[in-house]
């Protein structure tokens, strides 16, 4: 099978999750713990990051500085 | 049960819930996760050839196998995309109960299903085949 490599982008850290999917967890209504059962290989100190560079990306750009 | 069983079987990669995947194996479907297989953080093209390997249906949220489907699908199970937009257990949930209730394994076979909340696409060396509701 010929390989196909597509570059993957804004993921949980040390994972291939993307990070729109905790976003979506959240939007919803469910809590960290509830995403960490779909996915429990992923540490919560990495989601803790994912949050803490959204934070810095979006937040920070616009409104802190 | 709620719900008939279907004949397909299913093997998921690491981007479908394995919440998702527990809830259907208690409504009696067959479907492995790639969790269970210890392949998580594996590359795409390890679970096409895993899902290959163990004659099931690869499963997925992942959008890029859409375009994996284009180079070669051929003698494969097929790959099923599910595009809920929204990645929760409650909408991937509800999707595949419909999904799994009206197809089997020979509708999915070296085709690729695109599954949105309300229409199944399936395609075939990247050309739609046929479109229904969902």
């Amino acid at each position: 099978m010929k390989k196909t490599t597509i570059a993957k982008t804004n993921l949980i850290p040390k994972s291939k999750i993307p990070i729109a999917y905790l976003l979506d967890y959240i939007k919803e209504g469910y809590s960290i713990s509830g995403f960490l059962a779909s996915y429990p290989w992923i540490k919560k100190k990495d989601v803790e990051k994912a949050l803490d560079e959204i934070k810095t990306r979006e937040f920070t750009a616009r409104h802190a500085l | 049960m709620p719900f008939k069983k279907s004949h397909i079987q299913l093997y998921a990669d690491e981007c479908f819930p394995v919440t998702t995947v527990i809830e259907l194996k208690s409504f009696g479907y067959s479907i492995i996760h790639a969790f269970d297989r210890k392949l998580v953080h594996k590359p795409d093209s390890l679970h096409l050839k895993e899902s290959k390997k163990l004659k099931r249906a690869l499963i997925t949220l992942d959008r890029d196998f859409i375009y994996y489907e284009q180079v070669s699908l051929n003698d494969h199970p097929g790959v099923i995309v599910i595009s809920a937009g929204s990645a929760t257990p409650k909408k991937i949930n509800k999707i595949c109960k419909k999904l799994l209730a009206i197809i089997n394994k020979d509708s999915v076979k070296d085709s690729l299903l695109k599954v949105t909340s309300s229409k199944i696409i399936k395609m075939k060396k990247g050309k739609i085949v046929s479109e229904r509701k969902l």
